[in-house]
């Protein structure tokens, strides 16, 4: 789920929903164009699974790990199915988190406890809160749909010698926790290399950049090393992906609250 | 394209390799001594750690760094018993990550060949002489001799890749001891690889405000472990999971305790799951009390919110799909709850015999219970209707005869429950509701609770409603409101006759995973009777967390049931170790 959504190649092609999009931004709807063409490119690659190592760095450089499991599921026309497993820290191992997300509608997640063998159904509105203690919030771990922002192509630069597009990203949902994002594409692959997100106050507030991308399924490319600094507490996170596997052949019954209850 | 496809292979070898690789001990000096277990990726993994190199700068600059743990001047054939000395992040940046890239795949390829090769070699010769992979060794090093080793960069030690002396004094060694790192040759998976093991260990001191109601102790300590086995089958069709749970108490033998909570074996179809064995089921949406959860019995004594539950023997089968998900139950046999003995506390003043059970079926712990639950989420709409038919885990009390003595005594019981929540933005309304009928042929012996017993309902109804990010922090909290109704009144065998329950949960989201939940729950019908409780925990370190657990209850009304616990109210520490 993450280094998919994170990176935001995997969209959806969606060829409903472009009449809901709020009108083209003053770049003749390159923004857009550029937008299309990434989650295009991501298209088909139906499902996968990985393995993260989450390190957290506090400001003073103290550090602490987490260990999670994930398998995603590619939803044609709809948001991704993504299901997570922690295995650390060990006091949250076992738990496990369901979450079907949606084009303009909230996401449905779920929760499963394992100490009380319980599934919890989670109001999901508002994903700006941090995954786990990190510098993620949920939202920028959840699936990339063009509906959710307003496309603005701001310039072309060079980025690790690669050119980039710099687009600037409005989000469309009033319980985000961003004023804008601003992202940096390979104009190649399409890859994208680094987000800055700014806060509702319009400061920057945190830059991910992505690192170390392969190339699978001779088409998708994912990150393996994702970078997440935040600027105004000094906090940081690293996603370190160390497996990702394709075509497991994954339906939907792999991620339904029955799918939860025995997921370890 | 050709290119493309060539570095597919190479990526779909290395997942491949992953399955079957050992994570390696990070950052030491040097990496080793290489074993079978050990995968390229997984030395070149070890060697890089977190820096931000390609794997394929980091196999050539181990090569480099190790020419003679190469055999062949092949990055893909490791010298077993090799000590590698890491390289540094210097050597491994003055790598020209495309030149590396070629450098493995060619060698890929060339192991590839020369294994095809020896396919050959070995159906025209008959009878090998040399095991398959010593054969391929061979012709690595004759090949090393006479052809030029492919270069990466000009600092590559050219012909020293393979000493010829060790060499060939170590084929046979290597042969069978090399570190396969082509697909074709990792090592097969052990069923013990899918074997998991967690064990967690508990230590809880508890302090109560004051003595028990018959003098009993203000302080008590108490220990437990949980070990979980769990393995799965590599197609993930069926699984075995077995899960005893052990506690001692300083101070109640009653709260001793060695119960199976988890031991079963599940098989999940096409739309279908059949389980078979000892597990605990969870039924509801509420968090002030779980009316409609009747699966398991309640492990009272550990704790009395009730939401520790004893292993239930089942058979267990589910049939899902877009109608939504059927369970049905057959539960051969019945656990007793487990009640606190005259050293306890939050327990009744009465010269109890938990242990001298009575049942109203002949059959006792033997009955054939059986449960039905129909589960359909209907967007953000979730519903469930349930039906249990069988021995009633909450127990009545009875007299023995003229003895002064009393018994937990166990009717027969039909249940229809009905839970649904319905989820709008940051809100989610629940209902929880029963309809309890007891059997009414009750014999003599246990007229006394003839009161509680009959038909009645209950429900639970409320909401939850979760805040992310108050006041410009990290903190989440979520309000909770929760009306408790049962049709019995006072007489009533739970504390929610009519009472309302209010909670707070306050989570820190920091990197200790701090959450504190509040809960008060006061008697709509008497304003001095309410009972409230609190759960905070943090985490101390990757292995250990640390909690704190608390309960008070008043009332001034002996028809209370709280009444009995009045002088109980709580204080407990514990200290959680995950291993």
């Amino acid at each position: 789920m993450f280094n998919r959504k994170m990176m935001g190649t995997a969209l959806l092609c969606c060829s409903l929903g472009f009449t809901s999009l709020p009108l083209l931004a003053d770049d003749g709807g390159k923004g857009l164009t550029i937008a299309q063409e990434r989650k295009q490119r991501d298209e088909g690659w139906a499902d996968s699974e990985s393995k993260t190592t989450m390190v957290l760095r506090n400001a003073q450089g103290a550090e602490s790990k987490r260990e999670i499991r994930t398998l995603s599921l590619e939803i044609k026309d709809e948001g991704d199915k993504g299901l997570t497993i922690f295995d650390e820290p060990k006091d949250v191992r076992g738990t496990a988190f369901l979450n079907h997300s949606h084009v303009g509608k909230p996401d449905d997640q779920w929760l499963y406890l394992p100490a009380v063998k319980r599934v919890k159904r989670i109001a999901s509105r508002n994903k700006s809160g941090p995954f786990m203690g990190s510098e993620f919030a949920y939202e920028d771990l959840s699936s990339f749909e063009l509906e959710k922002f307003k496309f603005n192509y701001l310039r072309d630069e060079t980025m690790q010698d690669l050119p980039v597009f710099v687009v600037e990203q409005t989000p469309t949902d009033e319980f985000t926790g961003y004023s804008k994002t601003i992202a940096w594409i390979d104009q190649k692959d399409y890859k994208v290399l680094k987000v800055e997100y700014y806060d509702k106050k319009n400061a920057l507030l945190k830059t991910l950049q992505m690192l170390d991308y392969q190339l699978y399924l001779n088409k998708f490319w994912r990150p393996l090393k994702l970078s997440m600094v935040n600027h105004q507490t000094g906090k940081s996170t690293d996603l370190l992906v160390h497996e990702i596997q394709f075509g497991k052949g994954r339906t939907e019954a792999d991620f339904d609250t029955n799918a939860l209850m025995r997921a370890k | 394209m050709q290119q493309k496809m060539q570095q597919n292979k190479q990526l779909k070898k290395i997942k491949a390799l992953l399955l079957a690789s050992l994570v390696l001990p990070l950052a030491a000096a040097e990496l080793g001594p290489v074993t079978q277990q050990d995968t390229l990726w997984s030395l070149a993994k070890a060697a890089r750690g977190d820096a931000p190199y390609s794997m394929y700068q980091v196999i050539i600059a181990l090569q480099q760094k190790n020419p003679r743990a190469f055999i062949g001047d092949n990055v893909h054939h490791v010298q077993a018993g090799a000590v590698l000395t890491i390289p540094t992040a210097e050597e491994i940046a003055a790598i020209d990550v495309e030149s590396a890239r070629q450098k493995v795949e060619a060698d890929e390829q060339r192991w590839r060949d020369l294994q095809k090769q020896q396919r050959i070699g070995r159906k025209a010769a008959g009878k090998p002489k040399m095991g398959y992979s010593a054969q391929a060794t061979m012709r690595l090093i004759q090949q090393a001799v006479v052809t030029k080793p492919l270069v990466v960069t000009a600092t590559t030690p050219a012909q020293n890749a393979v000493p010829a002396e060790p060499a060939t004094v170590r084929v046979p060694m290597a042969a069978t001891a090399t570190a396969t790192a082509s697909s074709t040759a990792s090592p097969p998976e052990h069923w013990t690889d899918r074997l998991q093991s967690d064990s967690t260990f508990g230590l809880d001191s508890r302090w109560y405000a004051k003595k028990g109601l018959q003098q009993q102790a203000q302080a008590s300590i108490s220990a437990s472990l949980l070990q979980e086995w769990y393995w799965q089958s590599a197609d993930e069709t069926d699984s075995f999971t077995f899960s005893p749970y052990f506690r001692v108490d300083q101070r109640d033998p009653e709260r001793n305790l060695i119960d199976l909570r988890q031991a079963f074996w599940l098989r999940v179809g096409s739309g279908w799951e059949l389980k078979v064995g000892v597990d605990q089921v969870f039924w509801g949406v509420t968090e002030s009390q779980h009316l409609v959860d009747v699966i398991n019995q309640t492990d009272l004594v550990d704790n009395i919110d009730g939401e520790t539950k004893l292993g239930q023997p089942m058979l267990q089968y589910n049939l899902f799909g877009d109608w939504g998900t059927l369970q049905t139950f057959l539960l051969p046999y019945f656990r007793e709850r487990t009640l606190a003995g005259p050293d306890g506390r939050l327990r009744l003043p009465l010269p109890l015999l938990p242990d001298e059970a009575l049942y109203q079926s002949g059959r006792e712990q033997r009955h054939l219970d059986w449960a039905l639950r129909y589960a359909k989420q209907l967007d953000q709409l979730d519903l469930a209707w349930s039906y249990f038919q069988g021995t009633s885990r909450e127990p009545g009390l009875v007299t023995l005869g003229n003895s002064g003595f009393f018994s937990p005594y166990y009717p027969q019981m039909k249940q229809v429950g009905l839970e649904g929540q319905w989820i709008v933005d940051s809100w989610i309304w629940k209902l929880e509701s029963i309809y309890r009928d007891y059997h009414q042929n009750l014999n003599a012996q246990n007229q006394y609770t003839q009161s509680q017993l009959g038909h009645f309902y209950a429900a639970t109804a409320g909401f939850e409603y979760s805040m992310v990010g108050v006041m410009d922090s990290n903190y989440d909290l979520g309000w909770l409101m929760e009306y408790q109704y049962d049709s019995r009144g006072m007489a009533a065998t739970g504390p929610g006759q009519r009472d309302l329950f209010l909670g707070a949960r306050l989570a820190w989201n920091d990197e200790a995973g701090t959450e504190l939940l509040f809960g008060f729950a006061q008697d709509l019908d008497d304003r001095g009777s309410r009972s409230g409780m609190l759960e905070a925990s943090t985490r101390y370190n990757n292995n250990i967390r640390l909690r704190l657990d608390a309960w008070f209850f008043h009332t001034y009304r002996m028809d209370q049931p709280i009444w009995w616990f009045r002088r109980d109210d709580y204080v407990q520490l514990g200290i959680d170790y995950y291993f």
